[in-house]
C-alpha cells in the first residue's frame, strides 16, 4: 500500500492543502546512543536504550453487527467552493463538518483504491473524480459522532466540488470520545468495519486476503477493514496527543487544525490496534479494539486541552 | 541435533550428587518493582538415581500420588502446575524442584537421571521428563506433600527435548532434536509405540484433543503435524513464512516473503466462536433465507469454538542477493519490517492453515524492547489470554489469544529473572509461573496485572562470573553496544547453534555458523579466516552489526560463554555403516586431508569455485565438522540444503567423493551425521 496524500480542513476555517504523508512524518530518527565508556555490565536499567517498548493494553471486544451501517443519504451535499486565500491556503466551506477531500488528482478514494495523487488543481481544465470525508460536530458526544462520505466531481475550473453520492451514519464510540465505528451495509459476501479516530502520526493495516484495506490520515483518520467469512483484518494506530487535543476542540466548537508536519512519534500517543476475524463455522466476526493507556487520554479529553 | 547447550563453568554438580543447593524460601505476596527472587537456607538432597537402576522399575503410579491432580497443561514445559504445586526443570541442577504453588516455598528437590528439559504432569500423579546427559524420559510420581518418587526411565536412543501427553494421556509424544524425530511411548510402560521423522530441529509439542500432534521447529519456518493414529503416512509441514504488509513497510518489503526461527514453543487455545443468531451462516455472511441458522430448528449441530495453535516465533528477512535488495546482516533496514521481528503464528487447527499471514510494519524508531527470543508460551483459557515468556528481554507477555497477530495485541509485561524458558498457568490461585534457567529462579505472576506474588532462587548463582556477564551479553535484545537494531547473538545463534539461515551481506551470502562446541581449536575465525582470535572476531562483528562495541571486560566475559558451550549428543550409533564411512572418510575419500581428524580443520582457505569475474576471493575457510548433521545448509554460501545433496555433487570439490559408489556416499553420511 501507499501511503495517501489528502488535503485537511476544517469546516468554516481553511483548507490547508498538505500532500506530506504521515509516513514522512514519522521517517525514522537517528537514534543517538553514547557509547557506554568502560561499562562492564548489561543490566538493562543502565542500558542506553531509547527505543519504543509497546504499551500494555486493555481488551475491549465489539459485537461487529450491532454497529450501525454506513448508508446512502437520502439528501446530496450542495456544491461547495474553494476559495484560495490571501496567503495560498485553499479554503472549503462546510457547515458545521470538518473532514479531508481527497482525490483531485488523478485517483478516486474508495475502500478498494488508495489515491496516490492528490491536489485541487484549480484553474486547470477538466474535472477530476474526488471524495470528501467528515465528521458533524453537532450532536458530536462521547458516544457517537455523524460521519459524512460525499463522492462526485471536482471542477478545476470552477474550483469546486459537486457531489453526486453520499452515505452517512452516526458512528458509535468503542471508546468513548476517541474511537467510533461502524459498518458496511452489507448485501454480499463482503463486508467492512469502518474506523473513526484523531489524526494517527503512523499506522499499519494488514488488509483481508481478498479485499484490502483503506485507510488515510488526514484531518482525522478514516479507516475501512474489508473482510469475509473465513478471513482477518487488523490495524495499528499511534495517535499523538497533540491530534487528540485538536479532536477535542473540534468537538467543543473549535476550528484549530492539527499541523500534521509537527505531529511526531516521539511524544506522548494513544496507540491501538483492531482485530477482526471471521471464523468459517461463526455467524460474526471475531472483533476487537485495543487501546493504551486510556485512563491517561480520558484524563486529556476532560482537560479539552487545546495545542 | 543439538539441543540446548551444558555450560561447562555454571555446572553445579554431576549426576549423582547436587550440592550447594539452595532450600525453599516463601516470598511475600505481592507486587514488587524488580524480580529480585528471594533464596532460602540450604537443605540435602537426595542422591540422583542412576538409569540403570530405573530401567527395569514399574512405571505405573503409586497410591501415594497426589491423584487426582489437576495439571495446568499436557504439554510439556520446564514449569508445570500440579494441584497445589510447582514443579520446575532445573536444567542445570539435574532435579525436579517443587514449590508450594501459594507461596512459593520450596518444598524439595528431587535428582532425576539427567539434565531435565521438559516436563509434563500427568492427571493420575505422574511426573514425565525428558532429559539429556544422558538422553533419556523419566516417570516420576508426585504425593500430595511434594514428594517425588522415581518410578521408572528408559534411555533414549535420540536426543530428547519436548514432551506432551495424549488427550487420554496414554501416550507421550516426544521431540528428539538429534535424528530430528518425534517418537510416541506408551505412557505406562514407556515402550515405544512409533517414530515419526521430523524436518530439523523439532522443539515444542503438544496434541490437541483430536489426537493430531504439533512441533515446532528452532529452524525452518514451519509446525510439522500428524495424527497419532497414522504416524506412518503424513508429516506435513506447515509453512508459517509471512510478508509485511504496511504503508510504511516499503514495496521491497511487501513483497517479501519472510522466513521465521526461534520455533521453541507452541500452545492451542479454544475460542467461543461469535454467535448471532439472525445471521445466516453462508460465506460472506449475505442473507439467505435457505442458509442454515445457528439455533434454528433442524439446523445441523455447529461447533461452538474454535481451536487455534499459537506459535511465537521471530520472523526474519536474511536478506536477498537481488540488485534491488539491501544487504539486511550489515544494516537494520531503514524502513518497514526489521529483519527481526516478533510474530505469534496463530494456526486454524482444524486445517493447519495460517491465520497469521502478513505482519503489521512494527514501530519505526530505533531499536525497541521486542520479543526476539520466545521460549514458551502458555494460555489462560478464562481470559483468553497467551503468556510469552522471553529470554532476551526478561520479561512475559500477556497477548490476546483471539488476535490473528497476537504479538501486536499485547495486555501486559512484566519482568522476571533472567533467562526465562518455562511458563505454566495456576488457574486455581490466578497466576502465570514463570521458570527462569538462567536464574535458576521460579517466579509467580498475577493474571489480572502481571504483579509479583513471589519469587524463588533454587540455587546459588555467581551473578560476576565471566560466563555469567558473557550470557547476558549474548541473549540481550535490546544492547546498542552489540547492534543497532535490537538483535543479539543469540538470535542468529539459538542457544549457540545456528538459525539455518544464509544472511545476504555486502561479500556475499554467508551461512550462519553453529558455535556451540565448535569454536575451541579452530582459529582463526570467519570464512575468510582473517581473525586470530575469538575477541576480534566478535568485535568485527558487533562492528558490523552497527554496535557501540564491547569493553574490553565484556568480551573477555562472552569469550569465556562462548567457550563454554557445548552440544550434547545422542546416545544412538549407527556403529558398523558408520565404521565403514569413517574408513572412507579417510581413505578413499580423502576428506581428513583438509578436515583433520574427522571433526577438525586444517587452518587453510581453499577456492572450491571457479574464480569469481568480479575478483572477489573465493577462498574460504575449511570448516570444522563437528557437529555437521546439525549445521544444515551447507558451504559458505549455504548451497547445499542437505549433507545428501553436497556429497552427490560432482561440483562441490569435496575430496575425492565424486569418484565414490552410491553406497559409499551413503556410508559416508551416517559417518559424517555421528560426528
Amino acid at each position: 500500500m501507499t501511503s495517501p496524500s489528502r488535503f485537511s480542513l476544517v469546516a468554516g476555517a481553511s483548507l490547508f492543502v498538505g500532500c506530506t504523508a504521515a509516513s514522512q512524518d514519522a521517517a525514522p530518527r537517528a537514534v543517538v546512543v553514547e557509547r557506554a565508556a568502560a561499562s562492564t555490565s548489561v543490566d538493562p536499567a543502565r542500558l542506553p536504550v531509547t527505543g519504543h517498548v509497546r504499551p500494555r493494553m486493555k481488551r475491549h471486544a465489539f459485537d461487529f453487527f450491532a454497529l450501525p451501517s454506513l448508508e446512502a443519504a437520502s439528501t446530496l451535499g450542495r456544491s461547495l467552493k474553494v476559495e484560495k486565500t490571501q496567503d495560498e491556503s485553499f479554503v472549503l466551506r462546510v457547515d458545521d463538518t470538518i473532514g479531508t477531500l481527497l482525490g483531485a488528482g488523478d485517483l478516486v478514494a474508495t475502500p478498494e483504491r488508495v489515491p496516490t495523487h492528490a491536489g485541487p488543481e484549480c484553474g486547470q481544465p477538466g474535472p477530476s473524480p474526488v471524495l470528501f470525508e467528515g465528521l458533524r460536530r453537532s450532536g458530536w458526544s462521547n458516544e457517537r459522532v455523524s460521519f459524512v462520505e460525499w463522492s462526485g466531481a471536482f471542477d478545476r475550473v470552477g474550483c469546486a466540488l459537486h457531489p453526486s453520492r453520499a452515505r452517512e451514519v452516526v458512528a458509535e464510540a468503542l471508546l468513548p470520545g476517541l474511537v467510533y465505528a461502524a459498518r458496511s451495509s452489507g448485501g454480499g459476501p463482503r463486508h467492512a468495519l469502518y474506523l473513526l479516530t484523531p489524526q494517527a502520526a503512523w499506522y499499519a493495516a494488514v488488509p483481508s486476503e481478498n479485499h484490502g484495506s483503506y485507510v488515510h490520515a488526514g484531518t482525522f483518520t478514516f479507516a475501512a477493514l474489508a473482510l469475509e467469512m473465513g478471513e482477518s483484518s487488523s490495524i495499528s494506530l499511534s495517535i499523538p496527543v497533540r491530534a487528540l487535543w485538536a479532536w477535542n476542540s473540534w468537538r467543543a466548537g473549535g476550528t484549530e487544525l492539527v499541523d500534521d508536519l509537527k505531529l511526531s512519534l516521539e511524544e506522548e500517543q494513544l496507540e491501538l490496534f483492531v482485530d477482526i476475524s471471521w471464523p468459517t463455522n461463526a455467524t460474526a466476526p471475531r472483533a476487537v479494539l485495543l487501546a493504551s493507556d486510556e485512563p491517561r487520554f480520558a484524563q486529556h479529553r476532560a482537560e479539552e486541552k487545546a495545542p | 541435533m543439538m539441543h540446548r547447550h551444558t555450560r561447562r563453568s555454571l555446572s553445579f554438580g554431576a549426576v549423582g550428587a547436587i550440592l550447594g543447593l539452595v532450600a525453599a524460601c516463601s516470598g511475600t505476596p505481592g507486587p514488587a518493582p524488580t524480580p529480585t527472587p528471594t533464596s532460602s537456607p540450604r537443605v540435602a538432597l537426595a542422591a540422583a538415581p542412576s538409569l540403570a537402576a530405573l530401567l527395569s522399575a514399574s512405571c505405573a503410579a503409586t497410591e501415594s500420588a497426589a491423584a487426582p491432580m489437576r495439571p495446568s497443561s499436557r504439554g510439556g514445559s520446564s514449569v508445570a502446575v500440579a494441584s497445589n504445586h510447582v514443579i520446575a526443570a532445573d536444567f542445570e541442577g539435574r532435579a525436579l524442584d517443587v514449590l508450594d504453588a501459594q507461596t512459593g516455598a520450596r518444598k524439595i528437590s528431587t535428582p532425576v537421571v539427567g539434565r531435565p528439559r521438559q516436563l509434563v504432569a500427568l492427571s493420575d500423579g505422574r511426573v514425565a521428563v525428558t532429559t539429556e546427559d544422558p538422553p533419556a524420559i523419566e516417570l516420576l510420581a508426585l504425593a500430595s506433600d511434594g514428594a517425588l518418587t522415581p518410578l521408572c526411565a528408559r534411555g533414549i536412543p535420540e536426543l530428547p527435548w519436548g514432551i506432551a501427553a495424549s488427550p487420554d494421556e496414554r501416550e507421550l509424544v516426544l521431540t528428539t532434536t538429534w535424528p530430528a524425530r518425534a517418537v510416541v511411548l506408551d505412557s505406562a510402560s514407556l515402550e515405544r509405540r512409533a517414530v515419526v521423522p521430523l524436518a530439523r530441529a523439532p522443539r515444542g509439542v503438544i496434541v490437541d484433543e483430536k489426537r493430531v500432534v504439533v512441533v515446532t521447529h528452532l529452524v525452518g519456518s514451519r509446525l510439522s503435524r500428524f495424527s497419532l493414529d497414522d504416524t506412518d503416512t503424513v508429516v506435513y509441514p506447515t509453512e508459517i513464512a509471512t510478508t509485511a504488509a504496511s504503508p510504511f513497510a516499503g514495496t521491497r518489503n511487501v513483497e517479501v516473503v519472510r522466513t521465521a526461527t526461534q520455533g521453541y514453543a507452541l500452545a492451542s487455545v479454544e475460542l467461543p466462536l461469535a454467535t448471532r443468531e439472525e445471521v445466516p451462516l453462508v460465506r460472506g455472511g449475505a442473507p439467505s433465507k435457505a442458509a442454515p441458522t445457528r439455533g434454528a430448528p433442524g439446523a445441523p449441530a455447529l461447533p461452538t469454538v474454535e481451536t487455534r495453535i499459537l506459535a511465537p516465533m521471530v520472523s526474519v528477512d536474511p536478506g536477498s542477493d537481488r540488485p534491488d535488495r539491501r544487504s539486511n546482516y550489515y544494516q537494520a533496514p531503514g524502513d518497514g519490517l526489521p529483519k527481526e521481528t516478533p510474530v505469534v503464528s496463530a494456526i486454524d487447527a482444524s486445517t493447519g492453515g495460517r491465520l497469521t499471514d502478513r505482519l503489521l510494519a512494527t514501530w519505526p524508531i530505533g531499536p525497541s524492547r521486542e520479543c526476539l527470543l520466545p521460549r514458551a508460551i502458555a494460555v489462560d483459557e478464562v481470559s483468553d489470554t497467551a503468556w510469552v515468556a522471553c529470554d532476551g528481554i526478561d520479561e512475559v507477555l500477556a497477548l490476546d489469544a483471539g488476535a490473528t497477530e497476537p504479538s501486536r495485541a499485547q495486555l501486559l509485561r512484566a519482568a522476571v529473572p533472567e533467562g526465562p524458558t518455562g511458563v505454566a498457568i495456576d488457574a486455581v490461585r490466578g497466576r502465570v509461573i514463570v521458570f527462569s534457567e538462567a536464574a535458576r529462579a521460579v517466579t509467580a505472576l498475577s493474571l489480572e496485572e502481571g504483579t509479583r506474588q513471589w519469587s524463588t532462587q533454587l540455587a546459588e548463582l555467581d551473578l560476576e562470573s565471566p560466563v555469567s556477564l558473557g550470557r547476558k551479553i549474548f541473549t540481550r535484545t535490546d544492547n546498542p553496544r552489540v547492534a543497532r537494531d535490537s538483535v543479539a547473538c543469540a538470535s542468529c545463534h539459538p542457544d549457540g547453534l545456528d538459525d539455518g539461515l544464509t544472511w545476504t551481506t555486502p561479500e556475499g551470502p554467508r551461512q550462519t555458523p553453529m558455535l556451540a562446541g565448535r569454536l575451541r581449536g579452530t582459529a582463526p575465525y570467519g570464512w575468510a579466516r582473517d581473525k586470530p582470535t575469538l575477541a576480534g572476531y566478535i568485535e568485527s562483528t558487533v562492528e558490523r552489526l552497527g554496535g557501540t562495541g564491547l569493553s574490553p571486560h565484556e568480551l573477555e566475559g562472552l569469550v569465556a560463554y562462548l567457550e563454554s558451550l557445548d552440544a550434547a549428543r545422542p546416545s544412538a550409533s549407527r556403529e558398523g555403516v558408520a565404521e565403514r564411512g569413517r574408513a572412507i572418510f579417510f581413505g578413499q575419500g580423502a576428506c581428513a586431508g583438509c578436515h583433520a581428524g574427522g571433526e577438525g580443520t586444517d587452518a587453510k582457505m581453499h577456492a572450491l569455485d571457479p574464480p569469481r569475474p568480479d575478483g572477489r576471493d573465493s577462498a574460504f575457510d575449511t570448516p570444522s565438522l563437528r557437529f555437521v548433521s546439525q549445521t544444515a545448509p551447507y558451504f559458505h554460501d549455504g548451497r547445499y540444503k542437505n549433507l545428501r545433496a553436497l556429497v552427490n555433487d560432482s561440483r562441490s570439490g569435496m575430496g575425492l567423493v565424486e569418484l565414490l559408489s552410491a553406497a559409499d556416499r551413503d556410508a559416508l553420511i551416517v559417518y559424517l551425521e555421528t560426528l
